[in-house]
């Protein structure tokens, strides 16, 4: 993506995002009985591999959920949690059926994080296509854990084939009473970019 | 001793001594080439097959994101450097499928078509593989010290080994 956007659409992309974010936090929020705070989002064009290092580092150990978006909007959506974040999440949603320290998610735990990244994808997708009134449709979610710089590489060389530029739209929730984070990372394609700006007057 | 991170769909190349490091490869590609005579060595960290199916070739910045560039780029840059083709051999590493319930996807199973891609690519050129850990599903960071030719892998899920 050669091109520059303007603070008014950066901004306008901004409110989608915070909007939708939230309508999963309110999923996420019932799912676990926690409060969800939801951070201001981000929105910047960066260099596509810069992408790990605005994520966290490469290094973090993460758990990350995969979703492609199709309908009227193509691109991806990525779900991103520490691995610590991933355990705190499956104890909440699971109660105390789970294995200390187990060095890999066993299936019925990666089972109810796909779930909630079902959930939270629906519901941040849901009120995305009800704003800009189109259709979306989703994947199922693709389960992988591992170094952040690996379960993110896919997405990377996805977005380089199309572009040395990508806009990240990002948004970090943490739960109440913990300093718990996870991040929804979505990637529009070029034309739905710029689908979504004109929807909104911008072009 | 001299340690350099290859950025993502960047290479480095180095003469005698020093650390060539690639940090949490999944699908991506690490390719290590070394002429062990004069201790000439160069590590690329591949994101893509093939620029030959590029879009917008011309536009393009970072050809070395390829595999078939940044090979033959990194080749160029080590005759440079007093390396001879006929002793250039390569090892190689990464090309995993991250996301478990897309193995046998092919369109999402990009670290396969990589992995294959590089093994051509080497083939075209005539450059023997002597060591490889590629595909499955565990992130691989790699250190490729050109004093001795080895490279030392790490992995969060299945620990360290050699090749």
């Amino acid at each position: 993506m050669a091109k520059n956007f303007s603070e008014t659409e950066l901004d306008a992309l901004k409110e989608f995002v915070n909007i939708s974010t939230a309508h999963a936090a309110t999923a996420l929020s019932k799912m676990v009985d926690k409060t969800i705070q939801v951070q201001v989002p981000q929105m910047k064009l960066v260099p596509v591999t810069e992408i790990p290092k605005l994520l966290g580092g490469s290094s973090l150990q993460v758990v990350g959920l995969y979703f492609r978006i199709s309908g009227n909007m193509s691109g991806s959506m990525l779900i991103l949690f520490p691995k610590s974040t991933a355990q705190k999440l499956v104890e909440l949603l699971l109660a105390d059926i789970i294995e200390e320290d187990a060095m890999e998610f066993r299936g019925i735990e990666k089972s109810a994080l796909m779930e909630l990244g079902n959930v939270l994808t629906n519901s941040y997708l849901n009120a995305l296509a009800e704003m800009l009134n189109i259709r979306l449709l989703l994947s199922v979610p693709h389960y992988g854990e591992d170094e952040l710089g690996a379960v993110v590489d896919m997405l990377l060389i996805e977005l380089a084939e199309a572009a040395d530029y990508a806009l990240l739209m990002g948004t970090t929730i943490t739960l109440e009473g913990t300093d718990l984070a996870g991040h929804f990372i979505m990637f529009p394609d070029n034309q739905s970019l710029d689908m979504m700006l004109s929807k909104i007057g911008m072009h | 001793m001299i340690s350099v991170t290859i950025e993502i769909g960047a290479y480095r190349v180095m003469r005698e001594e020093g650390l060539l490091e690639s940090i949490s490869l999944g699908s991506c590609m690490g390719v290590a080439l070394y002429d062990p005579v004069v201790r000439v060595g160069g590590l690329a960290h591949i994101m893509l097959p093939s620029s030959m199916f590029s879009a917008r070739r011309e536009s393009e910045t970072m050809h070395t994101k390829y595999a078939d560039v940044a090979i033959r780029t990194m080749l160029e840059a080590m005759l440079a450097l007093g390396a001879q083709r006929n002793r250039i051999v390569a090892k190689i590493v990464g090309g995993a499928c991250m996301f478990e319930s897309s193995m046998f996807d092919s369109a999402m199973n990009i670290g396969k078509r990589n992995s294959e891609a590089v093994k051509e690519i080497l083939g075209e050129e005539k450059i023997p593989i002597i060591g490889e850990d590629v595909g499955n599903n565990y992130g691989r960071t790699i250190q490729f010290d050109v004093a001795t030719g080895r490279v030392l892998i790490r992995s969060a899920k299945i620990g360290s080994k050699n090749l």
